[in-house]
């Protein structure tokens, strides 16, 4: 065993997961499981690292990558998208926690645990992971999709059962906390910090953020930073208020959602976010202990098992009765077959509390292992294993309609020109085609310089190459950059070539035309030497004696 | 979380003061840094450490992933002679006074490379605002902070490596490893896996970082420094078009880690007292008075115009993160105390602040003008019916190629800068030194006399001038966009718009594809 400071685990984390994520793109293996697996090896199996407890800011690039993963998610919905699926996330959130914890209570029973043993072990079995779940279908890029803002709102409203029921938990030793009024007491701290909090966010994204984020959005870092230092006020005051970091991240990122700068905002924070829940979950494999799970592992099988079919079971039931169509149904309830990390946190408060044995910790790591990595699959590929299931006829038994469900088609553009940078020129270039009656995408980081453009436009910046999919740009018919930035005009020609888009890109001074000439562009518009030669020739006629 | 939370609120308030003020935002992010120590909020110091080392692990992956020769293109070899060129002369004055005050050896040599640490973020930034990163004096700075940015690296690898068990040898061992990491990374790797694997942006996230903790663990089992790893892993980077891709995810991370580093920082060294008072603004007048004399010589040399090689030199003339971070490394080796590392803060905040200043335009051209050399017409030469340029860049140079012989010799040319008229001079065409707005130059170039005049001068203020100056001569004034040609025709001047003329060739292209 070494004994490796912060940065030598973190760089072990990441060299071994990046090993792991890379290799297993053979198999699909989802990012996730990647990053489990790489944890269980440089911690339990190869004892590389201590406990992550040790190194705090390891804890601490944990806990915001859960913060930004939440507030993106927040930036992608509006509160009116989630009001759409409030009524079926609320029904279903509550509906899978009473099932799931009465069926596991009873399941428990039957497994041989004792009845405290059984109230941990079926409570670590109620909450699904929003994080895992938000991960991959951020992975998937339904987040938008209907099922996607289903299960969203779902694990929304299990958050707060969560808090709720880590209060209560908590004071499980007490007989206090089984008193009536000390439970609505908690449910009306939770419920009423979640409508304060939601009240609070929706006021600020109306009469505090817009000045602040609008001029902001003309300097990108201090944008970046400022809606950084938001999510985290916003986290500490819900953390203030007794509510999870979730929760205060979500609310933080749907405050900002109905602004402009929200797409610009969730490309560069992607990245960030990508690494530190990469932390998360490597510091959760590495924190696992697995040890007597093997000695229990027909429990281990059976509660993995009920949480894997049960769990999904349940929700069909629930969601069906909303009218949504079979494969929303589906695809929704396969978000819910694992468990949480929250579970651990469970299963180490009774341990540490002693009301249930230690071996009962690995067994809920162990299921939680099984369900997370199982349920990964199950979420990526929930599309052709909808096909297979309903191929068998059984999902008739929820009578969910057969009809799909009538989602707005997504807005893509093909055979367009796309024009990037609206200085003068760009914008000449764009409104000269529009009028000669191509489609035109005007492209800019300035929304104020697309305001009065009668073509269709998209703020943000070209260098990200989620941006440049968005635009199209590889089903476009010609490209134009006019930028006065070589590097991205570099990259920008570079993708179009790689895509087999003809390429213009303006060649603003003389000691740009080499390094433009490199990528190959179909032409080069040089604007200052042609002027030059105008000007003589200008001259020309106005000069003779 | 809270920590993280108080230095991010500083780090944001600091970078929008940067952004409203248009300063650089590292002082803002030191001083920030240094009020929520003052006001003793809740800070935990440990995990404030940690940060700043990640902080400053990336914050040098981002310098490092700057360092691609082909943006200096023809630069790089003036570039490597006035860097070597500037270390050698701090060394030789920095040294012997450090020495002189009692200073060990190591103590030295790290100040020696802490002052000659120019922030290439900083340069970086300021060029890109101003949009003269591609213009020669962008290429030539953006070289020289490069290659300083290399030699320092290098220099503090092996002090370190000296000090470590596996000694110097280990040392140039692992700088050797590093650099076939670069070039095997950048030739091959880098291409293969970031360009021709068809990887997600999270599986592209992933190698980048793991490449930089290689680095890292290459530069700690050879005894370097970590920052001396993620240096090369940046610059394995670096090169298009891995460089290019990875570009956006990088930015994301430098803008985040800069500022906790800077606020880190802020938090964690305390403010020398009174004591080295005399210290700080001697290193504060090296840095940016003394470093830039000494180096604009060799600027000119490197074929600038005086006016560009004072607003390189006046660029170069601060000490940035790398400053940091070598008195970070020294501290840690025991070389330099904290008194050493707050007194390098401070002439940090105060260069990176002054530098931007002094290389603003209004400066650069005040300190132009100041150049002794006179280049006016000769007493007996009043010309007339001539044609009088005024401001002779890349446009000028274009429009003089493209004129006949005779209309060429009846050029006369009015420029602030000595280099373009000594330039003209020897292509027989006449010159006057001074600004075209001003009218006592414009009197003396003949300008009533004239029988058209040409402006290529870049402010419209200056132009209205001009032609309010001239109202019955024709002036062809050259203009970038449209609405400024319309201010140029109530003001009875001809426009020749870039803008419009760039467009024009784009169409005929467009026409010749599409049909």
């Amino acid at each position: 065993m070494i004994e490796p400071g912060f940065l030598d685990v973190l760089g072990i984390f990441v060299v071994v997961s990046a090993a792991i994520v890379l290799l297993a793109r053979v198999i699909q293996m989802p990012s996730i499981v990647s990053y489990l697996a790489a944890g269980l090896l440089v911690g339990p199996i190869l004892g590389l690292v201590r406990p992550v407890e040790e190194h705090g800011a390891l804890e601490t690039l944990g806990e915001l990558g859960i913060v930004l993963l939440m507030f993106l998610v927040g930036l992608e919905l509006s509160l009116d998208r989630v009001r759409q699926v409030g009524k079926v996330a609320v029904a279903a959130g509550v509906g899978q926690v009473v099932f799931t914890a009465l069926g596991g209570f009873g399941l428990c029973l039957a497994l041989g645990f004792d009845v405290m043993e059984s109230i941990f072990v079926s409570t670590a079995l109620t909450f699904s992971s929003t994080v895992v779940v938000v991960k991959l279908l951020d992975q998937k890029n339904d987040l938008h999709a209907l099922y996607g803002r289903i299960a969203v709102g779902i694990f929304l409203v299990q958050d707060l059962v969560v808090v709720v029921v880590l209060t209560f938990l908590a004071g499980l030793g007490s007989p206090d906390a089984l008193e009536p009024a000390a439970v609505a007491r908690n449910l009306g701290q939770a419920f009423g910090g979640m409508t304060l909090l939601l009240v609070g966010c929706m006021l600020a994204s109306r009469f505090l953020l817009p000045r602040p984020l609008a001029w902001a959005a003309h300097h990108p870092r201090t944008l970046f930073l400022w809606s950084l230092a938001w999510c985290l006020a916003v986290v500490l005051t819900a953390q203030v208020m007794a509510l999870s970091a979730e929760i205060g991240a979500f609310l933080a990122g749907m405050a900002i959602a109905q602004l402009h700068v929200a797409h610009e905002l969730r490309r560069r924070l992607h990245p960030l976010m990508s690494f530190f829940i990469a932390v998360f979950f490597v510091s959760l494999g590495a924190g696992m202990e697995l040890g007597a799970a093997t000695a229990y592992w027909r429990e281990t099988l059976a509660l993995s098992l009920f949480v894997l079919i049960g769990n999904p079971f349940i929700f069909m039931l629930i969601i069906a009765r909303y009218g949504y169509s079979e494969r929303t149904c589906f695809n929704t309830s396969v978000t819910v077959a694992q468990i949480s990390e929250f579970s651990f946190i469970f299963a180490a408060m009774g341990v540490s509390a002693g009301l249930v044995r230690e071996e009962i910790l690995a067994v809920v790591a162990a299921v939680g292992l099984v369900t997370i990595a199982t349920s990964a699959y199950m979420i990526l590929f929930s599309d052709p294993l909808y096909r297979v299931i309903s191929g068998t006829g059984v999902l008739r038994i929820f009578r969910a309609k057969q009809e799909p469900d009538e989602e707005p088609p997504a807005e893509t553009l093909s055979g367009h020109v796309v024009v990037v940078g609206m200085n003068g020129l760009g914008r000449a270039i764009a409104l000269a085609l529009h009028e000669r009656g191509e489609t035109v995408l005007a492209i800019d980081r300035d929304d104020r310089k697309l305001a009065d453009l009668p073509c269709h436009t998209m703020a943000g910046d070209v260098e990200y190459l989620s941006m440049v999919e968005e635009a199209g740009l590889p089903e476009a018919a010609l490209a134009v950059c006019a930028l006065r930035i070589e590097t991205t005009s570099r990259l920008f020609a570079y993708r179009c070539r790689l895509w087999g888009v003809p390429v213009a890109l303006w060649a603003f001074d003389r000691s740009v035309l080499g390094p433009l000439q490199e990528v190959a562009p179909d032409f080069l518009i040089e604007g200052r030497a042609e002027a030059g030669r105008r000007l003589a020739s200008d001259l020309a006629a106005l000069a003779r004696p | 979380m809270i920590t993280v939370a108080i230095l991010l609120f500083a780090g944001a308030v600091a970078l929008g003061l940067a952004a409203r003020l248009r300063v650089a935002a590292g002082p803002l992010g030191i001083l920030a840094g240094l009020l929520v120590g003052a006001l003793g909020l809740p800070v935990d110091d440990h995990l404030a450490q940690e940060g700043l080392m990640l902080s400053a692990t990336f914050l040098v992956f981002a310098v490092g992933a700057e360092v691609d020769h082909r943006h200096v293109q023809r630069f790089l070899p003036s570039a490597v002679g006035i860097a070597v060129a500037e270390l050698a002369l701090l060394a030789a004055v920095v040294m012997p006074v450090a020495l002189w005050f009692g200073f060990s050896a190591p103590t030295a040599a790290h100040l020696t490379l802490a002052l000659a640490a120019s922030s290439t973020l900083l340069a970086v930034d300021v060029l890109r605002r101003r949009e003269r990163f591609f213009e020669p004096v962008g290429r030539l700075v953006l070289g020289v902070v490069l290659v300083e940015d290399l030699l320092i690296i290098v220099a503090l690898g092996l002090f370190a490596a000296a000090a470590a068990p596996a000694g110097l040898l280990g040392g140039l061992g692992g700088l050797l490893v590093l650099g076939l990491g670069v070039i095997v990374t950048r030739h091959w790797i880098g291409r293969l896996v970031l360009v021709r694997l068809r990887l997600d942006e999270e599986e592209r996230l992933l190698f980048v970082l793991a490449l930089l903790f290689v680095f890292m663990g290459i530069s700690r089992w050879t005894g370097l420094p970590l920052v001396a790893g993620a240096f090369f892993a940046g610059a394995a980077l670096s090169g298009f078009p891995v460089g290019a891709v990875v570009r956006a995810y990088l930015a994301s991370f430098s803008d985040f880690f800069s500022v906790m580093f800077y606020v880190s920082l802020g938090v964690l060294v305390a403010v020398p007292g009174p004591a080295v008072l005399l210290a700080e603004i001697a290193m504060v007048g090296l840095v940016l008075f003394a470093r830039p004399l000494v180096l604009l010589p060799l600027v000119r040399g490197a074929g600038l115009t005086y006016r560009g090689a004072m607003e390189a030199v006046t660029l170069l003339g601060q000490a940035g993160e790398l400053a940091l971070i070598v008195a970070l490394v020294g501290a840690q080796a025991g070389h330099l105390d904290e008194t050493i590392v707050g007194a390098l803060m401070i002439v940090v905040v105060v260069t990176m602040t002054v530098a931007p200043v002094l290389s603003s335009d209004r400066v650069t051209w005040a300190l132009t003008r100041r150049v002794p050399f006179q280049a006016t017409l000769a007493p007996d030469d009043r010309p007339s019916g001539h044609v009088l340029v005024i401001g002779f860049g890349e446009g000028g140079r274009a429009m003089l190629q493209a004129m006949p012989e005779e209309t060429r010799r009846d050029v006369v040319v009015v420029d602030d800068d000595p280099a373009v008229l000594i330039d003209l001079r020897r292509q027989g065409i006449r010159g006057v030194r001074g600004d075209g707005a001003d009218p006592e130059v414009l009197a003396a170039a003949g300008a009533d006399q004239a029988r058209v005049v040409v402006s290529t001068m870049r402010r419209m203020t200056d132009n209205a001038r001009l032609l309010a100056r001239l109202p019955k001569t024709p002036v062809l004034v050259r203009v970038a966009w449209e609405q400024q040609a319309d201010e140029v025709r109530r003001l009875g001047g001809r426009p020749v718009i870039e803008a419009e003329i760039a467009e024009a060739a784009f169409l005929r292209w467009y026409q010749g594809v599409r049909g």
